[in-house]
């Protein structure tokens, strides 16, 4: 079975038994446990530095940061966490040295808010449409075209699944900082897609929608003037 | 209760989805979804976004990237150094 269709905790178990034999000593079990994450490191460090050549860099430079450091490694924590922002840190340390080689800098959050365009219903079921390869183009597309800041915090928390909190810290940014820049990406990615997912226009849909809108914008105007 | 207009709900989006902020600021974002059919829709598929996103797997690395990682593991692993 691969790693990505194990259940979290028993991917979890096996990842701690890994751990657990590099450790006393059989270093070698450090191999199953990197052919087990390293889809998904690539992944973070490609969506933190943006092409494919730091990325690579940033990922072997990860994999031999938390060998030498396994011994650091608290069970509290899951592995995937604690290898992830070894990740996101080498990423970040290059991002930081690259952008100081050319001072670059996209790092500066937008003020104005993000404001949607699109307004239809997505299919059900779009992967019977597109199929789950086609899907997988749509959604890599979608997150590699959002500047950087927000991929990177979309890719933390919404792909990777860490929490506000730990997506926050392994970035260096405030909770706060975080919480507004993924909403931001998720408005980008949501309406990248949706350019591929809504429901096909039909007139009497486009007829139902108008006057659904129409209605409730005849619904706020007499709240406002009750005065609610 | 306040009535809350699209750009305040659009930007207070997180609180419907994640479930942060006050109970009142979440009662405010549902009624207003209630009766607005795009901001319902922006959640919708914002959720739907999400959903689609955990179940998408990523992509293999590229086979020549992976082949120099674990020639450069290979390396690392047979060195003499402890694990600190």
């Amino acid at each position: 079975m691969e790693p990505h269709k194990l259940n979290q905790a028993s991917a979890g178990d096996e990842d701690f038994a890994l751990v657990e034999r590099v450790l006393a000593g059989e270093r070698r079990a450090f191999e199953p446990l990197v052919r087990r994450h390293e889809r998904r490191i690539f992944r973070v460090v490609l969506a933190v530095l943006g092409n494919a050549e730091d990325a690579e860099e940033a990922m072997q430079d990860a994999f031999v940061q938390a060998f030498r450091h396994l011994n650091q490694f608290r069970r509290e924590a899951k592995f995937t966490t604690w290898l992830t922002r070894i990740a996101v840190n080498e990423a970040l340390q290059k991002r930081r040295a690259r952008r100081e080689a050319v001072s670059l800098d996209d790092t500066r959050d937008v003020e104005e808010p993000f404001v949607p365009q699109r307004h239809q219903n997505w299919q059900a079921n779009p992967e019977k449409i597109y199929g789950k390869q086609e899907m997988r183009r749509l959604i890599e597309s979608a997150i590699e075209g959002l500047p950087e800041i927000y991929r990177e915090a979309f890719v933390l928390r919404d792909v990777e699944e860490m929490s506000a909190e730990e997506a926050a810290q392994a970035i260096g940014i405030s909770v706060p900082a975080l919480k507004s820049r993924l909403l931001r990406a998720r408005l980008m990615v949501r309406e990248q897609l949706a350019a591929w997912l809504e429901e096909p226009s039909t007139l009497r849909r486009r007829i139902a929608n108008a006057a659904a809108d129409i209605g409730n914008a005849v619904a706020v105007r007499v709240m406002r003037a009750a005065g609610r | 209760m306040k009535t809350m207009k699209c750009n305040e709900v659009i930007s207070n989006l997180s609180c419907h989805i994640d479930g942060d902020g006050s109970g009142e600021m979440r009662r405010a974002i549902e009624q207003h979804m209630a009766r607005c059919r795009k901001c319902r829709v922006v959640s919708d598929t914002i959720r739907q976004t999400l959903d689609i996103v955990a179940e998408t797997e990523p992509f293999e690395v590229p086979l020549a990237v992976s082949a120099r990682l674990y020639t450069r593991l290979e390396k690392v692993l047979s060195e003499d150094l402890p694990i600190q």
